[in-house]
């Protein structure tokens, strides 16, 4: 590119690069610099009472190791891995039922999505509700398992509650990749005898990956920051189902803002390198299908 | 061998796509499906390979009746108009596919798809996939697709269609010689009334869900058993005017022409192709009489369209002979060459055994 134009290309995309700067940039720093610090009243090194700000270093990171921190991190990676492993079953499985049936397909596609429709919150009530000690779940499978209080069943209604609400999430992404499609592959595999199953292992699934990286990139994303299920269906600072979101909110209402700042750096740097692999191992291929169709065009 | 009895498909809404088709294929046999748009040939194509059920009628394979045998047990390969590669595979995927739903082993299906490929002069692209590759390409990949498994039957659906000219010339010919050298039986559908011709051992021509004629190249060239036929083969329209039959003569808009044989008196279709008459500029008995309208140049020759009372009449005359417009001409048809047509069955020449229904 001549030098002229890659000013002006510059030019024409500051506005944008100012956009992101002020609302992605600044916060950013805003809080690694508040994870350095901490505030309100304390003593200094002479033993002097010191008001506002005060720099600490790494000090806001020590919680790193403690127990409360570690729980909550060990609670969000168990809830993203078991969520979207399940939901990405269940997304693709909604999606090829939403695309097969030729009668009553509006109703079909609507009563699938409904779910991703209800707001979390009121979904989290709804599945407290289900999950009473008098509840549904418990008639249904005639027990009397006490969901909602700490312990390993809590992390699993909460999985539960959370494939319900966005496997749709995953199913409408994966439908829009399957209705782009040709028929015609599917008829060239059936003359060639494939069987269904060989159909959608070799056929399908290779198709749709492009869309079904997507659909399952972006929860990953939102299930590395899940904050309310939990805190409506169990309760807040339940140790069993606390996140890192869940655990730098109460940080944060309890003004301690630093460490708060410090876990919300981790949570960002956490994020960043799982959606770096993820793209590393899977989104390669996708960048290289777009790449040659841009070739060809 | 294919075979057909009383194939009729009836789409939901009442479209009758085929209408009680009977046909026999032989081995080996090169064998087009012929019709204008819509005429039912991908219909009758995709019911063969089993991916449409047909409403009537049954359908045997190398003697077997595989009416109700799914697609992928009938041992046939489709190429497809759009050629359906699959876009996530690479050419040697592509090609060896087939062969990787038989279980074939790696090593083996992919050395057949290799040689396979290399047979298409596709071993540079080995590697490609198919958005990567041109139209051309990707014709030859699905055809390597088709021939790599072996099949009893190839089922081609236009492959060509998509070419530009120049190409299709040059896969017309590579395709005649790779079915002689393959000898499998093949049915290759086309709205191309050339490609039929040059390609095909006999030609089956399709008209809203019918056969108008099955016959040999020659045969439906030559003795178009009826107008439909007629009007579509060849590659200028044919000349079919309304005439009447006695008197020991044929008198056709003017013109008084010789009576062939076997041709009863009455009323009559004259059929004669624009390359078998010659221009006259001297008034004659035997030719039609007209003003030259218009001059279209074929490059090697000239096609002259000649107004004649409320007929239009065209002839082909060679090159430097062409008149200006607005002369006066008489287009001679040459003896032996016309058609004659009664109630829109050929009478004269005697139609060919069999060659028409
Ligand atoms: N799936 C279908 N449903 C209803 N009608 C169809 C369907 N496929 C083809 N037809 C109709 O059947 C007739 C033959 O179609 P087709 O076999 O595709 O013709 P061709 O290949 O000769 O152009 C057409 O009138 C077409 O509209
Ligand atoms: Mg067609």
């Amino acid at each position: 590119m001549r030098r002229g134009s890659r000013w002006f290309a510059a030019l024409m995309i500051s506005p944008t690069l100012l956009v992101l700067v002020l609302v992605v940039l600044y916060p950013l720093l805003a809080a690694a610099r508040e994870s350095m610090y901490v505030r309100g009243e304390g003593l200094d090194a002479d033993g002097f009472v010191v008001e506002g700000e005060r720099f600490v270093g790494v000090a806001n990171y020590a919680g790193l190791v403690g127990e409360r921190f570690v729980n909550a991190f060990a609670n969000t990676t168990v809830f993203t891995l078991a969520t979207v492993a399940v939901e990405t079953v269940l997304g693709v499985a909604m999606a090829l039922v939403m695309h097969g049936v030729l009668r009553g397909r509006g109703l079909v596609r609507a009563s699938i999505l409904i779910p991703w429709a209800v707001p979390t919150a009121i979904s989290g009530l709804m599945w407290r509700w289900v999950f009473q000690a008098d509840g549904v779940a418990n008639a249904i499978i005639g027990q009397k398992i006490l969901w909602t209080t700490e312990g390993v069943q809590a992390k699993l209604a909460v999985i539960i509650a959370d494939t319900w609400k966005t496997a749709p999430f995953i199913g409408l992404l994966v439908l829009a990749g399957l209705q782009i499609i040709p028929d015609m592959v599917y008829e060239a595999a059936k003359v060639d005898g494939a069987s269904a199953w060989q159909t959608f292992w070799r056929i399908t699934l290779p198709l749709v990956k492009p869309a079904l990286v997507v659909a399952v990139l972006f929860r990953i994303l939102q299930a590395l920051a899940m904050f309310d299920l939990p805190f409506v269906m169990i309760g807040r600072g339940k140790f069993s189902v606390e996140t890192l979101s869940a655990l730098i909110w109460d940080e944060a209402t309890q003004l301690r803002y630093g460490p708060a700042a410090a876990y919300g750096i981790v949570l960002i740097a956490y994020v960043s390198v799982i959606v770096f692999v993820f793209v590393r191992l899977l989104g390669a291929d996708l960048l290289a299908d777009a790449r040659s169709r841009k070739e060809r065009a | 061998m294919i075979a057909l009895r009383g194939l009729t498909k009836e789409f939901p809404g009442g479209v009758r796509a085929l209408d009680g088709l009977d046909l026999e294929i032989a081995d080996g046999e090169f064998f087009a499906l012929l019709g204008p748009s819509g005429c039912g040939k991908t219909t009758l194509l995709r019911t063969i390979a089993g991916l449409e059920t047909p409403t009537s009628g049954n359908i045997w394979i190398g003697g077997t009746e595989v009416t109700s045998v799914p697609p992928g047990k009938r041992d046939v390969a489709m190429v497809f108009q759009d050629y359906a590669l699959f876009p996530h595979m690479d050419v040697t995927a592509n090609v060896a596919y087939p062969l990787r739903i038989r279980k074939v082993p790696r090593a083996r299906r992919e050395a057949r798809a290799a040689e396979t490929a290399s047979r298409l002069s596709l071993s540079e692209l080995l590697a490609r996939r198919p958005a990567q590759l041109s139209g051309g390409q990707q014709q030859r990949v699905a055809l390597a697709r088709a021939v790599a498994c072996h099949p009893r039957a190839f089922l081609f659906d236009e492959p060509l269609s998509n070419l530009d000219a120049r190409l299709r010339l040059e896969a017309r010919t590579f395709l005649k010689r790779l079915q002689r050298e393959l000898a499998v039986t093949t049915v290759f559908v086309t709205h191309d009334q050339g490609e039929a011709l040059a390609l095909t051992d006999r030609i089956a021509v399709m008209s809203a869900g019918r056969f108008t004629q099955v016959g040999t190249p020659t045969e439906v060239f030559q003795r178009p058993a009826n107008t439909f036929t007629a009007a579509f083969i060849g590659s200028t329209p044919m000349n079919l005017l309304p005439g009447t039959a006695g008197d020991g003569a044929l008198r056709v808009a003017g013109a008084v022409l010789p009576l062939p044989g076997g041709v009863p008196d009455g009323p009559i279709v004259y059929g004669v192709r624009p390359e078998y008459m010659d221009l006259s500029l001297t008034p004659r008995a035997d030719a039609f009489a007209g003003k030259v309208a218009v001059v279209e140049n074929l490059g090697t020759a000239h096609l002259v369209t000649l107004e004649s009372g409320e007929h239009l009449i065209q002839t082909v005359v060679p090159e430097g002979a062409e008149p200006s417009p607005g002369t006066a001409a008489w287009a001679v048809p040459r003896p032996g060459r016309a058609l004659v047509y009664r109630d829109d069955r050929l009478v004269s020449p005697c139609p060919a055994n069999g060659a028409n229904r």
